[in-house]
């Protein structure tokens, strides 16, 4: 084997084994009717693409048998030779041969020992081909450039030049020996593929997979285009090409030739043509349909060759290539651990809304955030649906592989078998998929060997001779069931008492007292099975055990249902998916654990006075079943007592295990949660009764129980003293917990004291045991109580924020003085069709580098020192013991509105850098593209409103911006709450006059005289809208009060407003958008004036306003 | 057990910030010798070799499991990687371990294998000569010479440099001479 073949191997292995499970099956199907000349045909595409494969393995031996029966078979497909049973068997011979080199190759790297096998179905092969050797295979090429196409390719061929176009056959002729000839042949049909034109096909088949051995130094490539021939000569002048030949088809020599060379070709194949057998020519392609199809060979035996295997194959059938890639289930694996990460971020966020409209109740930026994080939600799940997904494999292909089982066995023992399939589309876990098949084959192996009865008694019993072997595979809820169902005589729990008793495996007496249920499950027990059945067929298997233990390695349990004479069903029930189970959480003292929920039958609280002991043992009566129970806080070494809740019960899981059951005591339930399995080992070790850990969404590490070690170590049934056993491992954390709870608060009490004392520098820390879980929560609480509050009250060493001239300090030199630049986004809103779109759109605005989001002070902006003042502080705070269990209640405190009070109006918007001026016009962008959305319902058309920009002017630069001596409508809404300030609509009068006739129906002259009342409340309406989501948003996002209040209508000159203002030489800033509606039937334009230097001449004018 | 800190990347110290007092780049290159990281934990100055450190952190939620050796104080959540941490402390002298504002957590990287450090401060990365590493059979415990590489003098410091590979597991207890 070459080096470069080596890298092939293993997708060699892989391709091979669906093959060869893809010519059993076909076979099989022939065997009914052997005039199956598709199926033939499939047989054949099939055993020459594994021939070609295995000689570019090196594996020659079995390329050469492959190449013994193509040989055979494709005289059969020329009619010279009847398909018929002897021939079918030798195939199948051959096809095990096949298997179990590929089987000793894929696990020993090697093969050996099969020389004989080969040697004897080479022998028998060539017995049946009718002694010599077998047939060389016939030349693909004739002398003269001449190709025999088949009637594909000709057919292809037709239809080009049927519509006029150009075929050229283009003769590429290789150096000898040249190195990479495939590759030659792509690059030249590259080549051609750049210039004008259409590939038809190449011969060989340049898509063939075909290792170079088997290539000749000569190509066709059939190529329909009218460029000119110099032209493509050179697209295929590639490297080592010695010689090119073009030639034009003739579409009158194809047609009549074509019932001709097929007439030669069958001649040929009588006449049998002596050509000396080169290497080359030996492996050449036939030019047959072979080659044009052989890029169909790698597609698996899907399933649907035929429902429950007994449907003929519709005669188009064929398998078709799956569009597929291959990718390492490592790969995989690490993309759904990613995922997983990013639907825990994720739950992160909700856990953050939570918390966030705990603090602000019905703001509508906590339902705009919450609603946000949904859609991340669920495309975070979607995602990670689809990744899991990939995981998931039909089981079709290995239902399907058992029909050559069942007929060897049906034969074998002479029983009629038929074998059904059904659910053969469900999908499995990949793994589960892999190692299916052997316990499915101990299943069928029992179900056939044992579970049918012989012919003669199946008619004495009135049953149809034939017995019935069915497979099936559904899902249900979570799980996935495997049913192996057959109409035999059924499991007789009498016969197998004695046969347990026989091998010694458990004593009559005891057997005596077991349920027939309890009885069936020996036969998974590993002394159970016969050796005789070992011996038999797999010739390694080891019997029932081993679907025992592959259904419990994969977290599946095996259920099995017999009726008497009817028959006897096994289920196979395993998980959907390996990676994300589910699991309840539960709470120990101030620890928090998930039992997966497969292990869990229910969960109960118990009055304390219900526990009785026996034997040192705690135990209940649940439901007349006797329930050993386990302080699992002792296996966890948790400190404390049996944990009681108020009304004096406690709480049970009540879990299973080799169906036993037992009750873990806990102190309360949590709830039932998604997790993602992580590995504890891989950085670690195997911990003893943990089956690895999950991350919740707050990133905090819970740990996953391992029931079944969890029960093994508490010896089910003693006392959960874990001392006693003395094992190493386990006397570690008990023994050195002996502090009690009061010694670890006086420890605690401690620390508080020091913290106290030293409160910025000294920071808490808790010991193990009286522990984490429930904190994180209050955490965040603090975090959030610690933005809102934040910088001001730290001081913040200088240069972490941007430099804040106080209001006191005057005017600030204005920034950006362009009252013409525009540079505007406009602002679409097409309407309600679009408004997630466009909803989703403002929302990215004030996230993107906003400096004053709110946990930004603790990320970015702070330095070293001062977060850990910071993080100290906001530690000390939840390290009140009694704090900790009601978390929530604490969470509702810190939110309290005088905590928040420290934003108040005078800090929050103190100086307007440039930075803080765009940061301003995200914070009324969301509002304004909502106003949008709500305009363009109400007015029914498209409004517009452009993305705000904000900028200070000087207030004279504002009349340049308004076209003079014009009126206007004049709306302006004064605020509410902590800001001063007041933003102004303005409308031309045709657009007022357009919104009476949308709105109201009615068309009003507006520059004689004002508007009639019910326009001006139209107007106002309006901008009520849209300052009133103006200032939800910037409320939303500084945590101010703000409210607009009752809008006032003016129909004036804009100089009348600019020169109201009063502001003369002073500095404004504001805010200007525009929105327009599509034919620019209505145009406005808003104005915002916020609070600034100028708050009280604002204020001044404002009344004035409004005692006009 | 709750350490102050959140779980954000922003817990990541850059060494380079921490330690400033990197020296002698020039004489590194002439003699064979070990880039260590020094730390201080356990009431000693002790070191790591600086190419299995993959980060400090701040200490920040840690996740007890039970039924493993007392140094171990749990997992911590490393960017979705669970990570178990091991104090120093409780390793070597059985006391109790203390979380300040000084202590860290170093991620060591051993053949793949991750874990934490804690310790109660990160000092700086010092270069070491081979040559002036002493071999660690000279220590007085003979069951301690598993968990050091060597000892060295560093500013008239005895500077132990560990044996990363074998902190995980239960060795046996005591204190380096």
């Amino acid at each position: 084997m070459t080096t470069a073949s080596s890298n092939y191997l293993e997708l060699f292995l892989e391709e091979s084994l669906e093959q060869v499970d893809q010519l059993n099956l076909a076979l099989l199907e022939l065997e009914k009717d052997f005039s199956q000349q598709e199926i033939i045909n499939e047989i054949f595409r099939v055993i020459h693409s594994l021939k070609s494969a295995a000689a570019f393995v090196g594996q020659d031996s079995l390329s050469s048998l492959c190449h013994k029966m193509e040989s055979l078979l494709q005289e059969v497909r020329d009619g010279e030779r009847a398909m018929d049973k002897t021939f079918v068997n030798l195939l199948f011979k051959g096809f095990d041969i096949i298997n179990d080199n590929i089987k000793q190759l894929e696990s020993t790297g090697n093969v050996t020992g099969l020389d004989d096998q080969y040697a004897e179905i080479t022998r028998e092969l060539e017995k049946l081909a009718g002694g010599g050797a077998a047939p060389s295979k016939k030349e693909a090429r004739k002398k003269g450039g001449q190709v025999r196409l088949s009637a594909e390719q000709k057919k292809q061929v037709k239809e080009f030049l049927s519509q006029g176009e150009i075929v050229w056959q283009i003769r590429v002729l290789l150096e000898p020996n040249t190195p990479m000839k495939s590759l030659r042949v792509d690059l030249a049909v590259q080549g051609l593929l750049r210039l004008d034109g259409e590939l038809l096909f190449t011969i060989p088949d340049n898509r063939s997979e075909e290792g170079d051995q088997g290539l000749p130094d000569e190509f066709l490539i059939f190529f329909a285009s009218r460029t000119e021939p110099r032209v493509l000569h050179d697209a295929v002048n590639v490297d080592m090409v010695r010689q090119i030949r073009l030639k034009k088809i003739n579409p009158d020599r194809l047609t009549g030739g074509a019932s001709r060379s097929e007439k030669k070709q069958k001649e040929a194949k009588t006449v049998r043509p002596k050509k000396p057998e080169s290497a080359d020519q030996k492996n050449a392609k036939p030019k047959t349909e072979t080659a044009a199809q052989n890029g169909n060979g790698n597609g698996p035996a899907e399933a649907k060759n035929g429902k429950n295997g007994k449907s003929p194959r519709p005669a188009e059938h064929r398998p078709v290539t799956q569009k597929s890639v291959r990718v390492s289930t490592d790969k995989l694996d690490t993309l759904i651990n990613e995922v997983g990460e990013l639907v825990i971020a994720n739950s992160g966020f909700q856990k953050i809304q939570e918390d966030l409209s705990g603090i602000l109740g019905q703001h509508p930026l906590v339902s705009d955030f919450s609603g946000r994080i949904d859609r991340m939600a669920r495309i975070a799940r979607q995602l990670q649906d689809v990744i899991i997904n990939t995981r998931m494999f039909p089981i079709g292909p290995v239902f399907h592989r058992f029909h050559r089982l069942v007929r060897d066995l049906s034969e074998d023992k002479g029983k009629q078998v038929r074998l059904e399939i059904l659910g053969e589309d469900t999908e499995l876990d990949k793994e589960v998929v892999d190692l299916i098949g052997e316990p499915l084959m101990h299943l069928i192996r029992n179900s056939v060997d044992h579970g049918l009865e012989s012919e003669a008694d199946r008619l004495a019993a009135g049953k149809d001779p034939a017995g019935t072997v069915q497979l099936n595979a559904y899902q249900s809820g979570n799980q996935i069931n495997i049913e192996i169902t057959d109409d035999g005589r059924g499991l007789n729990a009498g016969v197998i008492k004695n046969k347990i008793a026989e091998k010694g495996l458990a004593t009559m007496a005891t057997l005596e007292e077991l349920s027939d249920q309890e009885i069936f499950e020996y036969i998974f027990h590993p002394g159970f099975s016969t050796a005789k059945e070992v011996t038999d067929i797999s010739g390694r298997g080891v019997g029932m055990n081993v679907v025992k233990k592959m259904v419990d390695d994969h977290k599946g349990e095996i259920q099995i249902e017999t009726y008497p004479g009817e028959g006897t069903m096994f289920t196979l029930v395993f998980p959907l998916t390996m990676a994300i189970i589910s699991a309840i959480m539960v709470k120990m003292k101030h620890e928090v654990y998930a039992i997966p929920l497969s292990d869990v039958i229910e969960t109960i609280r118990v009055p304390r006075g219900e526990i009785t002991t026996l034997e040192n043992q705690e135990i209940i009566n649940l439901r007349g079943e006797i329930l050993p129970l386990i302080h699992l806080n002792q296996l966890m070494n948790i400190e404390g007592d049996l944990l009681v809740d108020e009304e004096d019960q406690v709480s049970v899981v009540v879990v299973h295990f080799n169906k036993k059951k037992a009750g873990f005591i806990v102190e309360g339930f949590i709830g039932k949660q998604e997790i993602v399995i992580k590995n504890i080992e891989r950085n670690y070790q195997h911990v003893p009764g943990v089956a690895g850990a999950a991350i919740l969404g707050d990133g905090q590490i819970v740990l996953i129980l391992d029931v079944k070690e969890f029960l093994n170590l508490a010896g089910m049934g003693r006392s959960g003293n874990v001392e006693e056993r003395g094992s190493g491992s386990w006397s570690l954390r008990s023994g050195n917990q002996s502090q009690s709870d009061e010694e670890i608060e006086s420890l605690n009490k401690e620390i508080r004291i020091l913290i106290e004392e030293n409160a910025l520098q000294k920071t808490s820390f808790e010991l193990s045991g009286t522990n984490q879980a429930l904190n994180p929560e209050a955490d965040w609480q603090h975090l959030v109580e610690q933005a809102l509050s934040q910088a001001p009250a730290e001081s913040p060493p200088a240069g972490t924020t941007p430099p804040i001239p106080s209001p006191s300090q005057g005017s600030v030199e204005p920034v950006t003085p362009e009252p013409q630049a525009t540079g505007t986004t406009t602002w679409e809103t097409s309407g309600p069709g679009s408004q997630a779109e466009t909803v989703d759109e403002a929302g990215t605005g004030p996230d993107d580098g906003d400096p004053h989001s709110l946990l930004s002070p603790f990320l970015e902006d702070v330095d070293e020192k001062e977060k850990e003042s910071i993080m100290s502080e906001w530690q000390n705070k939840p390290d009140e013991p009694e704090d900790k269990a009601p978390s929530r209640q604490f969470a509702a405190d810190v939110s309290s509105p005088e905590e928040k009070a420290p934003a108040t109006s005078g800090e929050l918007l103190p100086g307007f850098a440039d930075a803080e001026m765009r940061q301003l016009e995200k914070m009324t962008h969301t509002g304004l593209a909502n106003a949008g959305l709500v305009l363009s319902q109400l007015l029914g058309m498209e409004v517009s409103i452009s993305a705000p920009t904000i900028r200070q002017y000087q207030v004279e630069e504002l009349i340049e911006e308004f076209e003079a001596n014009k009126q206007t409508v004049e709306i302006q809404v004064g605020f509410l709450g902590e800001i001063q300030g007041f933003l102004v609509v303005f409308f031309d009068l045709e657009s007022a006059q357009r919104v009476g006739e949308i709105l109201l129906g009615t068309k009003e002259e507006l520059h004689q005289e004002l508007a009639s009342e019910d326009l001006q409340s139209a107007m106002m309406e309006i901008t009520n809208i849209v300052g009133a989501s103006v200032l939800n948003s910037i409320a939303d996002q500084t945590e101010v009060d703000l409210t607009p209040d009752v809008p006032h209508y003016f129909q004036r000159d804009v100089r009348q407003f600019i020169q109201g203002l009063g502001l003369k030489n002073k500095t404004v800033l504001y805010l200007n958008t525009d929105f327009v509606t599509p034919q620019r039937q209505v145009t406005a334009r808003m104005l915002i004036f916020l609070d600034f230097l100028e708050v009280r001449s604002l204020l001044k004018i404002w009344d004035e306003h409004q005692t006009e | 057990m709750n350490f102050p800190g959140p779980m954000t990347d922003d817990n990541t110290v850059n060494p380079g910030e921490e330690i400033q007092t990197m020296e002698d780049q020039q004489e590194a290159t002439r003699v064979p010798s070990l880039q260590i990281l020094i730390f201080k934990a356990a009431h000693r100055e002790l070191a790591v070799p600086i190419l299995e450190v993959k980060e400090i952190l701040k200490p920040y939620t840690l996740t007890r499991i039970p039924n493993t050796p007392r140094f171990v104080l749990g997992v911590c959540n490393l960017r979705g990687e669970i990570i178990p941490i091991i104090d120093l402390k409780e390793k070597f002298l059985g006391e109790t371990p203390e979380v300040t504002r000084r202590s860290r957590i170093i991620v060591v990287e051993h053949e793949s294998h991750k874990f934490g450090l804690l310790v109660d401060e990160v000092k700086h990365v010092a270069r070491v000569p081979e040559a002036e590493i002493e071999d660690p059979e000279k220590m007085d415990q003979e069951e301690w010479a598993a968990n050091f590489y060597g000892f060295t003098l560093i500013e008239e410091q005895i500077v132990f440099i560990l044996q990363t590979q074998n902190l995980l597991f239960e060795t046996g207890q005591g204190q380096p001479a």
